[in-house]
């Protein structure tokens, strides 16, 4: 009888270990790593299925195949409208599979978007290559009426307005119709080029010295000069503010401006106004009208001021906001027509006897400058010694300036500046450019007002384009009694 | 129970009667040893014994006992068991023995008619013998606290090493096993650490002569320590006794307790043959969950959101492209990649014999045990040879030769972010592969490289990584005992031991991330260590031992040991060889290699004395003394010097009282036998360093060129730790020896704790060594052993042991710093434990920024900066109320030590069969699991676990997991409560079945097949492999899981044949 008990002992020990094996470990992880909140559980889709509220755009997620997406194990933010919302969404877009698959998309973007994260508001780019403005509120214009539902693939917020995706600058641009100056200018700078940045480069030919690529990994592709050199307001990445002129306005512009552009040429003068008028009109960051009753400086370093009255329209847009005016205010010297400074350190050519030194120093109140000098010039040849330098001017009066600071002789440096067209510096018996005339540069020593910069006379410019300034060394240098050329910088300041 | 109570009452008194009138006490046996006397002389023949032998389990007579009275009489039972021996007087013992039966040591209490019932010879009870340094005593009469373990030589537990088979059978030694690793082995602490700084570990004595533990060099395969006790066959030995105190005959060396360690010889002079094989399987262990590809990929995406990448480059990534990235769309568990699980064979065979002038032990042994991570495998051979020699009447010899060889492949374990495979399996990124996938998609036969996130390829870590440990140890000793007369013994023992550990690594190039050095990039790097060990050690004693009448016996040693030991060793590391396939040191870049090494020498020499008095076999006193020399002391350490040199005098005094004996005990049937023991005693420590007492300079370069510079402040007072232990313990054996008893109260007070103690900076040096620190450590030790069930068919034994102890700093000096590990803090603090978790205790996460705003608390990060909570930051519990959370609201948050460890061993026996069932337990341990909190930090490219799921996302929600932010810039993830957990646990040890196969033929003595499982369950909360791990001795590293390899589960066949 006790053997019986005993076997039946020996077994309970046995059923115990092999229940204690089983249980252990296992659940001690599940237990800590047990899902607090449920929906973590579901991704996206099913998030989005689970409520009735989204069945509209549940369908068009069927559609336009971003069902499939939203199941990924990536992480996507849904900005998904309601169908109330949606009832009022234009039918257009629903029939138009492209026009619907641009909208859905509008409504999803990669990374989890929380509303705790933006300090005051985030641009974020949405998978449709628009960017939206999303708030702790709101998206676009839409408020948010359920917020960071968080799933295992992202978070859902719901909206209740239907957002159809935003024009960007140049799209706005082109789809203006009182704008169309403007507009067509920017479309005549479209251009094709070679893209090079994945070509292979097999030699340089020998004879063109031009680089000779693989084939195939050169392309031809279409760009604009507009978006190369001033802005590509075509792009989502970067937020801008851009002023389109009226038709009118533009005309205005040009007149005004045509003067200080005159090339000699008719085309080319009308070119050159035109895209000094379109050149100042792209801002990096968003302004609202307030801010330009002040001066706003353009990408292009140009102060623009416009007056609250002269808005025609305000369109927000998908990288930024486009105000149509009907008039620009600015200064016109020294910000519209720039002025010109010549460092000397940048010489374009020259002709001295021996080399010219570049130096950086300072001055006795501890300024940094850098300018250049030739030293122990002991003759005086013809054509002169000269430092040359190449610059462009506008078709406009200037006073000329120079820093030029004689730390070489205890006696005076006398120098000119010589203007020309071309780059060749003509002899004495020669026709003279305009020139300045000699001015002596007094020696530093003991002497603070020689760090000033000095007015050294007037150009008038009567075209548009290159100018080569001449710093010319003095006439009657000897070994007695030798000179010099020195040069911090030159500097045209517009006049009317 | 109740029956116990009251006994225990009747007991009580007389004992206090004892107490308080010892002088009245002394008169009257004074009486009764003149009447017993006087009766010996008159008729030796008249007081005689007569009693009965019977089997416990079967109750039938056993016959053909031997029967005997120490130096008086012998005689044998019949075949009723009945037997008839003549006795000096009534306090004699009847001393019994029976071939597969316990021996025991009968006390007449004043009856002449004894019935003995005998259990089997592997009954562990109060009579089994503890194998002490000077000569075998019973349990039942020692003094202080030991216990004794007949291990038979555990053929059941082939692949165990004698720490790790200590474990769970000693109460009040607590064996961890250091981690998975074949033949790691255990920590051994009995009673408690008794030191900071030196050594915690027992000494452990091999057949007499110290067996030197320590590693003299730190390994070049991080995580691992060579196992030197592995080099003894569990097979090889047959007992282990464990002294917890009274150790002071070990002098400055038995602080922490003495582990003797006997050998098998021959039991007799017929030729025995054993032969053992074994096999088994290792089975790998549960993977931890880390996320899978799916939900890593997403986890990464929010990680890099919050690096400050924009969309469209987090967009750009190939992982979240792994359509047009082969080579990022896989779903790799990259544990099983780097673990499998493997198989262990072991063969073992001993041959015993030998005539009347000269008996042999000869045993051989193989075992290859492969190892959790993949590639790494175990080999050891092992041969012991012992023989005894009878050279003259007079003159015995004994020779012990041992020599071990292991081979073991490993890798590199712990904190070794770029080579540990197991850690890397762990947070490798799930979506890569082993091997390179071209655009094509095919998978190349080329390992994988580096990956993006500058993670090494795991399975490179354990394909192309070598971490080769070869050692090999030498032991040799001779004995001799001449006998001048009955009276008077001189004995010796000479040995020397050597030992070599020569370690091979190479962290490859190829998969694994380049070590950036101050000059170069280190892309791979080939290491080879040399350790050796040398050292001769001898022990020579007199004894001497008489009896002045039947009734008065003692045993007296005097002796020296003299241990002289050198060690040596030599590394060097390189960079930069031609390739991963060229390993050797003189292929790496010369201007980066690196040499180095050690070398010590030290002298020990122990002068003891001991003697043992016994009184009627009931009063034991014992005394011990040790004075001790060692180089090592400083030359103004102690006050006691004899000829200029310092001397440890190490005394301690013990006695036992055998209160069973008395006659007043008579009456009670309950209790068989009991035993009151007290000791105290003194011992040291004299681990404190070769050179830590004198100056000594280190080579350092300077501008090209090489100098000296001083090494250290010599401090020439530094001595040895004073340990002090108090013990009181009682031994009892109830109801026919079906319960014993041992139960131990004790109190250890170490002074002169080694410490290194901080130094004003003008000296040069931030610490100085210095015996400035005091701790205290009180326990309590029960162990109880019983026969639950005892038939003749079925058998139940169930042995209990459970060990506890408080330990408390009483003294340090001024201005010691917290103590690091692996990222952990211990706090050291008078009045505490020694090494508390020191942390911030966290309250959930902020649920939003309005939330974490409202705290009003700023966090002071490591750089020193101040900034505000956030939602989704760890709300960390401010405790001085200064609204910053900074260091000095660290707090205690956990403590490493359990509160009590102990096992549970059952054994059934069923006709032929029987059953061990071993547990293990450790309760009220916190661990710092180090590898979740690198798990769980969300700071970098590191898979995590599933629990990051409910990383706090926005406001409102309610989660423990903070916000995922790259580098974690609030600090969430520091040492907090959040990585402190219960390392609580209840482990099915060993479980093993053996089978008696009934054998008639006649070369065959027996067989016996076994079936053993190991590490079977283990019921605990922890979150990590396993609880049970040691990354070092150190008392400022225990707790803390660095991620070494786990405890496995395995299980072996074997068979055991004897000719």
């Amino acid at each position: 009888m006790i053997n019986f008990t005993n076997r039946y002992l020996v077994l309970l020990f046995f059923i115990t270990c092999t229940a204690f094996m089983g249980a252990c470990k296992k659940e001690n992880w599940n237990q800590h790593n047990e899902l607090i909140s449920q929906s973590l559980d579901r991704n996206l889709l099913q998030e989005i299925n689970s409520n009735p509220e989204l069945s509209t755009f549940s369908e068009f997620l069927k559609q336009t195949g971003y069902a499939d997406t939203l199941q990924q194990s990536k992480p996507y933010t849904v900005w998904a409208p309601s169908n109330k919302a949606l009832e009022s969404l234009d039918q257009a877009v629903v029939n138009n599979p492209e026009k619907l698959k641009k909208f859905v998309s509008y409504h999803i973007s990669r990374q989890s978007y929380f509303t705790t994260m933006p300090q005051g508001s985030l641009k974020i780019k949405t998978l449709s290559g628009k960017s939206i403005t999303f708030t702790s509120t709101k998206f676009e214009e839409a408020s948010i009426t359920s917020a960071n539902s968080y799933v295992t693939n992202g978070v859902l917020h719901v909206v209740n307005q239907a957002i159809e995706p935003k024009l960007n600058a140049a799209e706005y641009m082109l789809s203006l119709n009182q704008a169309s100056k403007q507009s067509s200018f920017i479309q005549a700078l479209f251009h094709t080029e070679m893209d090079t940045s994945k070509a292979v480069k097999l030699y340089n030919d020998p004879i063109t010295r031009k680089p000779v690529y693989q084939d195939g990994t050169t392309f031809a592709v279409t760009r604009n000069h507009f978006y190369q050199k001033v802005s590509d307001i075509t792009s989502e990445d970067s937020l801008c503010t851009y002023l389109i002129l009226t038709d009118a306005a533009y005309e205005a512009e040009k007149d005004k401006l045509r003067q200080y552009y005159n090339t000699g040429v008719d085309a080319s003068t009308d070119t050159a106004t035109q895209w000094s008028i379109i050149r100042d009109l792209v801002f990096s960051d968003v302004y609202s009208v307030d801010d330009f009753a002040s001066p706003v400086t353009a990408i292009s370093g140009v102060k623009i001021r416009v007056n609250k009255n002269d808005i025609v329209e305000t369109r927000q847009l998908s990288n930024g906001v486009a105000y149509v005016v009907n008039k620009i205010d600015y200064d016109l010297m020294e910000n519209k027509i720039p002025t010109v400074t010549i460092q000397g350190e940048f010489v374009d050519s020259l002709r001295v006897p021996s080399s010219a030194t570049a130096k950086i120093k300072r001055t006795p109140s501890g300024e940094l400058y850098a300018d250049v000098q030739a030293t122990s010039i002991t003759s005086s040849p013809d054509p002169l010694y000269y430092f040359r330098y190449k610059t462009t001017v506008n078709s406009v009066k200037y006073k000329v300036y120079w820093r030029a600071i004689n730390d070489i002789y205890t006696s005076n440096i006398n120098m000119k500046v010589d203007f020309g067209l071309t780059s060749f510096y003509p002899k004495a018996a020669q026709t003279p450019l305009a020139t300045t005339g000699y001015k002596s540069v007094a020696p530093v020593a003991n002497n603070p007002a020689a760090y000033q910069d000095a007015l050294v006379g007037e150009y008038d410019s009567a075209v548009h384009g290159t100018l080569y300034a001449f710093l010319v060394s003095s006439l009657g240098a000897t070994s007695a009694a030798p000179t010099a050329l020195t040069l911090d910088y030159i500097k045209l300041v517009p006049v009317n | 129970m109740q029956l116990f109570t009251k006994s225990f009452k009747r007991l009580f008194l007389p004992a206090l009667v004892v107490a308080v009138s010892a002088s009245e006490l002394a008169a009257q046996q004074a009486d009764s040893i003149q009447v017993n006397t006087s009766v010996d002389k008159v008729n030796p023949n008249q007081l005689r014994v007569s009693g009965t032998v019977k089997d416990a389990r079967t109750g039938k007579p056993i016959p053909g006992v031997s029967v005997s009275v120490s130096n008086y009489a012998a005689a044998l039972s019949d075949d009723k068991g009945m037997f008839r021996i003549s006795i000096p007087n009534l306090n004699a013992l009847v001393l019994v023995s029976a071939q597969g039966y316990q021996g025991k040591q009968v006390s007449l209490k004043g009856s002449k008619k004894v019935e003995i019932s005998l259990f089997e010879d592997s009954y562990s009870s109060v009579y089994d013998v503890a194998q002490l340094p000077y000569g075998d005593k019973p349990l039942s009469q020692t003094v202080f606290s030991v216990a004794s373990i007949n291990t038979e030589g555990s053929w059941n537990r082939a692949n165990e090493t004698a720490d790790s088979y200590l474990q769970g059978n000693v109460a009040g030694l607590n064996a961890t096993r250091r981690s998975g690793t074949p033949g790691i082995g255990a920590d051994l602490l009995i009673r408690g650490y008794n030191s900071l700084y030196a050594t915690a570990q027992p000494l452990v004595v091999v057949d007499g002569m110290i067996y030197d533990l320590n590693t003299y060099a730190n390994s070049l395969i991080s995580g691992h320590r060579t196992n030197h006790l592995a080099n003894v066959d569990l097979k090889d030995i047959d007992n282990i006794t464990v002294i917890k105190d009274g150790t002071s005959l070990y002098g400055t060396r038995g602080a922490n307790g003495v582990i003797l360690i006997t050998t098998g010889r021959a039991k007799g002079e017929a030729t025995r043959l054993d032969f053992g094989a074994y096999g088994g399987f290792n089975s790998k262990v549960e993977n931890l969950p880390v996320m899978g590809a799916d939900k890593y990929r997403i986890y990464l995406a929010d990680l890099l959101k919050s690096s400050g990448s924009s969309d469209a480059q987090i967009g750009s990534m190939p992982f979240m492209n792994e359509g047009s990235y082969p080579a990022y769309s896989r779903t790799t568990n990259w544990q099983d990649e780097v673990i499998n699980g493997g198989y262990s064979k072991n063969y073992y065979l001993k041959v015993s014999g030998g005539d009347n002038i000269a008996t042999y032990a000869l045993s051989m042994g193989y075992l290859d045990n492969d190892g959790l991570t993949k590639n790494t495998n175990l080999t050891r051979y092992q041969t012991r040879f012992n023989a005894n020699l009878n050279l003259s009447q007079k003159l015995k010899a004994t020779a012990n030769l041992a020599f071990s060889r292991a081979e073991q492949n490993l890798r590199d374990q712990g904190r070794s972010f770029d080579t540990n495979p197991l850690y890397l399996g762990l947070i490798k990124a799930p979506f890569l592969y082993p091997y390179e996938i071209p655009a094509l998609g095919k998978v190349s036969p080329n390992l994988a490289g580096v990956d993006d996130f500058s993670m090494s390829n795991p399975f490179s870590a354990v394909e192309k990584a070598l971490a080769l440990d070869r050692n090999y140890r030498f032991v040799g000793s001779v004995g001799f005992d001449y006998a001048f007369n009955k009276k008077f013994n001189l004995q010796s023992v000479v040995g020397i031991t050597y030992d070599k550990i020569r370690e091979n690594t190479l962290r490859p190039k190829l998969g694994v991330v380049s070590e950036v050095l101050n000059t170069a990039v280190g892309e791979n790097k080939p290491g080879a260590n040399v350790v050796r060990y040398f050292s001769v050690y001898t022990d020579t004693w007199a004894s001497y031992k008489h009896s002045f009448n039947t009734n008065h016996s003692l045993k007296a040693n005097l002796g020296f040991r003299f241990n002289s030991s050198k060690s040596e060793s030599d590394y060097g590391i390189g960079y930069n060889t031609a390739s991963d396939e060229f390993v050797t040191l003189g292929g790496v870049e010369s201007t980066l290699r690196i040499v180095g090494g050690g070398i010590g020498q030290w002298n020990w020499l122990n002068t003891y004395a001991n003697v043992d008095y016994n009184a009627y076999n009931k009063y034991f006193l014992s005394f011990n003394v040790a004075a001790d020399a060692s180089s090592r002391f400083g030359t103004d350490a102690g006050s006691l010097s004899v000829g200029g040199t310092n001397i440890a005098l190490l005394p301690a005094i013990g006695g036992a009282w055998l209160i069973s004996s008395e006659n007043f005990m008579k009456g009670q049937k309950a209790i068989e036998t009991l035993k009151l023991r007290a000791s105290y005693g003194i011992s040291g420590n004299e681990d404190i360093g070769n050179y830590g007492s004198k100056k000594y300079y280190v080579s350092q370069g300077f501008l090209n060129r090489q100098g000296l510079v001083r090494g250290n402040i010599g401090n020439s007072s530094l001595k040895w730790e004073t340990v002090k232990k108090a013990n009181i313990g009682l031994d009892a054996a109830l109801y026919n020896e079906r319960i014993n008893l041992s139960i131990d109260v004790y109190n250890t007070n170490i002074s002169d704790m080694l410490v290194y103690e901080p130094t004003g900076s003008l000296s040069g040096f931030p610490y100085a060594l210095t015996n400035s620190g005091s701790m205290q450590n009180t326990g309590l030790e029960i162990a109880v052993n019983t026969r639950i069930i005892n038939n003749e068919k079925l058998v139940w034994g169930m042995g209990f042991n459970l060990g506890t102890y408080k330990n408390k700093i009483k003294s340090l000096p001024a201005g010691i710093p917290l103590n690091s590990y692996a990222g952990a803090t211990y706090l050291m603090r008078e009045g505490r434990a020694a090494n508390l978790f020191y942390g911030y205790k966290t309250n959930g996460v902020y649920t939003s920024a309005a939330e974490a705003n409202a705290s009003g608390l700023m966090n002071k990060l490591s750089n020193g900066s101040l900034v505000p909570f956030q939602g989704g930051d760890v709300r960390f519990v401010n405790t001085n109320g200064d609204a910053v959370i900074d260091k000095n609201d660290m707090q205690v948050i956990g403590n490493p030590n359990p509160d009590f460890v102990g096992g549970l061993s059952n054994r059934l026996a069923y006709k032929r069969w029987s059953l061990d069932a071993l547990f293990t337990f450790s309760v009220g341990n916190d661990i710092y699991n180090a590898t979740r909190a690198s798990l769980e930090s969300m700071s970098g490219y590191e898979n995590q676990t599933l629990a990051v799921l409910n990383r706090w996302r926005t406001d409102g929600q309610v989660t423990n997991i903070p916000r995922a932010v790259w580098g974690d810039p609030a600090e969430n993830a520091r040492f907090s409560d959040r990585w402190i957990e219960d390392g609580s646990y209840f482990k099915l040890r060993t479980v093993s079945l053996s089978y008696d196969v009934p054998f008639k033929a006649a070369f065959m003595k027996y067989a016996t097949v076994y079936a053993t499982a190991n590490n079977v369950f283990t019921v605990t909360k922890y979150l990590g492999y396993d609880p049970e791990f040691s990354s070092q001795g150190s008392i400022f590293a225990r707790g803390v899981d660095t991620g070494l390899e786990p405890i496995y589960k395995s299980v072996q066949l074997g068979v055991r044949i004897g000719l």
